[in-house]
């Protein structure tokens, strides 16, 4: 310690931040960009696999993975915006995509998709209504979903109960989830219960050719739909077609849902979920539309279930482009992904992996095939508020269950609040 | 003089620096921000005092916050502080393995407000959970504590009064300096058990009171991480856990209204002095020192 004088402690001091500046620096060079997304841990074990096959087979850049769940990316998100040290790739859903785009936080991606730096020549149309924003398209599909009903085949053979699984209407649903109430030990339900659910509002009010939004952002239901909506969820909670409310508050993650749980015949998610759902229940789980009334459409549209985007603060463009590219048309990073993130744009890549489907990612297939032709258009982007008009409907809806309010009124003051908070984003 | 004032401040830079640039100027862009409205995209727009106008006229789960907050510090603080007065009172009659007992009580707030006890209770109280599970054992079939809107909060409150030890400790503490001889005195002047803990324990305890009810109420107006697990970061059921720090935590970063959460964390702070406050100036009525003859 000796030797350590005030001048050297200067020069020490001096040595240090130079050291801290340069390391700082050290993250922003070109030939280093960050990949960031949502995801869980099957799809982080994935995604890592990805980057290091990339990291492999291009030696002079280098790949590094950030993830986060996706309550806390989009947290997360908002400060790295603020502070301007945004990943250079990252993950983007379709209810966000054009606020960022819109505000400049993410890059058009039409001079590399004219260079075929980044290639999606042979994708569907509906992959480009739903990554473009004002003409310029923000977003590489990464996965292609739609919603289903996941229903327990195991336990509704067990009970001797038919349906047919793409053509089953809403009193079907009824009917056979009373029979799975009553056929079981107390506990056990015929579905879970959607009254709070925005997806399964959404499609309700397309089989009606209505919808949650207009184009302009402008609320596309009336009162009157939501009260409907709600005295059908209702009855179901009331009439055992559902599970009661208490279990629908504390059935908080996929692993406490219905189905898993082994609780409920019906439950509900988006199509790349099968895979996750079926691991965590022995028994055979089979997809089924949504219950829709015969002649009309089951209301259900393929959604680009993630996209990739390309960050404003991006360091590297062209290696960004050329990583994103890797990851939707390369066998070496699908061949990892495979459909944990949804059906790949490309039919190349899904040619390539078909024939090591497992039996959860052939039926996801199927079902997205079977339901070709009868689909709805991609709505709307959802305008600015609409996260917040959605956890207002959960949380009215909340109070209907409990029995705390009326229906009639939670509906007028939900619609009330929705209208509020829309004109408040302006 | 000057010279070792030199070497004072440059060991004190890194607190220094720490303290302007993550603690003073922090604070002040906060009050800006909360004049403003800021979504972290766009640049932050000022529109003076419309945020509190806002939030005391216009929002009523503001109002929904601050009732649930309340009735869990006017409910929830009492009931702490006096279950660890009396397993510190029991703990002070000299039980055997004294040192034991005081780590065992003192393990759950030393968890604190992590993360895994907020998870461990949503487990523990879960419909299918622990609770219910032994309580099926005695034939009862019991409620679904933490998502029904009416037990909720008190299954919360409950999860606060497990976390005693720190307040216990403190009190324990506090009964070793009272002195022995003013009980032998009182006991030979005949004065009863219940009369020496009302006339001896308890004023001389007053300082100790003091502090630990400041220190508890302020940490309960705090409370979060626990109530953003278990209620799954929304409030939910029914709002029934809306706090107040979830709910500007849910306006920041999950409506991204930067600027609103920044008001509503002033508005916090500024609820936090009041009360202080009000402590400090009636505690010259209940509160002795020893040394203020």
């Amino acid at each position: 310690m000796s030797n350590l004088t005030r001048r050297n402690f200067g020069k020490l001091a001096l040595a240090t931040s130079v050291l801290a500046l340069t390391g700082a620096n050290s993250t922003k060079a070109a030939g280093r960009i960050r990949h960031f997304w949502w995801g869980n841990k099957e799809r982080d074990k994935r995604t890592y696999a990805t980057i290091d096959a990339f990291n492999a087979a291009f030696s002079d850049s280098t790949v590094v993975g950030e993830t986060l769940g996706w309550r806390d990316y989009w947290p997360k998100m908002a400060t790295q915006v603020a502070g301007k040290n945004m990943a250079d790739v990252i993950q983007m859903d379709y209810r966000y995509i054009a606020e960022y785009a819109r505000r400049g936080a993410i890059k058009s991606l039409n001079s590399h998709l004219d260079s075929r730096a980044i290639d999606m020549s042979d994708f569907a149309q509906f992959s480009f209504d739903g990554g473009t924003v004002d003409g310029q398209v923000y977003g590489v599909n990464i996965g292609t979903n739609s919603q289903f009903v996941p229903y327990d085949k195991t336990l509704l053979d067990q009970l001797g109960l038919t349906f047919d699984p793409y053509k089953w209407n809403w009193d079907e649903f009824v009917k056979i989830s009373r029979e799975v109430t009553k056929n079981t030990p107390d506990g056990i339900y015929g579905s879970v219960n959607n009254g709070g659910q925005e997806v399964w509002l959404d499609i309700w009010l397309r089989q009606k050719n209505k919808a949650l939004y207009h184009e302009n952002g402008d609320l596309a239901f009336d009162q009157k739909d939501i009260e409907e909506y709600w005295s059908f969820w209702v009855d179901c909670q009331e009439t055992g077609v559902s599970w009661p409310a208490t279990e629908e508050a504390a059935s908080t993650s996929m692993a406490k849902s219905g189905i898993p749980t082994k609780k409920t015949a019906f439950d509900s998610y988006w199509t790349n979920q099968i895979v996750a759902i079926q691991k965590l229940t022995d028994h055979q789980i089979e997809m089924a539309t949504i219950p829709h009334n015969p002649g009309d459409s089951p209301g259900m549209y393929y959604k680009c279930g993630q996209f990739i985007s390309m960050s404003r603060d991006t360091q590297d463009e062209s290696l960004s482009a050329k990583y994103m590219n890797f990851f939707i048309r390369d066998p070496r990073a699908v061949g990892i992904l495979k459909l944990e993130r949804g059906v790949p744009g490309t039919k190349e890549m899904r040619d390539f992996l078909k024939p090591g489907y497992s039996r959860e990612e052939a039926i996801m297939v199927e079902y997205l095939e079977g339901i070709e032709g009868r689909t709805k258009k991609l709505p709307p982007v959802p305008p600015k508020g609409a996260g917040e008009i959605d956890r207002a409907f959960e949380r009215y809806w909340e109070g209907v269950a409990f029995g705390k309010t009326k229906i009639a009124s939670a509906a007028k003051s939900f619609y009330r609040e929705a209208e509020r908070i829309r004109r408040k984003q302006g | 003089m000057k010279k070792e004032n030199f070497a004072a401040y440059i060991f004190l830079l890194p607190w220094l620096v720490g303290f302007f640039l993550l603690t003073i100027q922090p604070i002040v862009s906060s009050f800006y921000l909360s004049l403003t409205e800021y979504d972290t995209v766009s640049d932050p727009y000022f529109i003076g005092f419309e945020n509190y106008e806002y939030m005391f006229v216009d929002d009523y789960r503001f109002w929904e916050a601050l009732k649930v907050t309340f009735f869990f510090v006017a409910v929830g603080v009492p009931f702490k502080l006096g279950f660890a007065l009396a397993i510190a009172l029991w703990l002070n009659q000299g039980v055997q393995g004294l040192s034991l007992y005081r780590a065992v009580f003192y393990l759950p707030s030393l968890l604190g407000s992590s993360v895994a006890v907020g998870i461990l209770w949503r487990q523990v109280f879960h419909t299918d959970g622990l609770v219910n599970y032994l309580l099926a054992f005695l034939g009862i079939s019991g409620p679904s504590w933490l998502s029904d809107p009416d037990t909720s909060i008190y299954t919360v409150i409950l999860l606060t009064i497990w976390q005693f030890g720190s307040p216990m400790l403190i009190f324990l503490a506090g009964l070793r300096q009272i002195p022995h001889d003013l009980y032998e005195a009182s006991s030979i002047d005949g004065a009863s058990k219940f009369r020496q803990f009302w006339k001896i324990t308890l004023p001389l305890l007053a300082p100790v009171i003091f502090f630990n009810l400041v220190l508890q109420t302020i940490d309960a107006f705090k409370t979060f991480n626990n109530v953003f697990i278990i209620s799954g970061g929304n409030g939910s059921p029914v709002d029934s856990l809306l706090f107040y720090t979830l709910y500007l935590y849910q306006q920041g970063f999950e409506f991204f209204r930067m600027g609103y959460a920044s008001a509503l964390a002033w508005v916090l702070l500024i609820i936090i002095s009041i009360f202080t406050a009000i402590y400090f100036y009636t505690s010259k009525y209940w509160v002795y020192y020893e040394s203020e003859k």
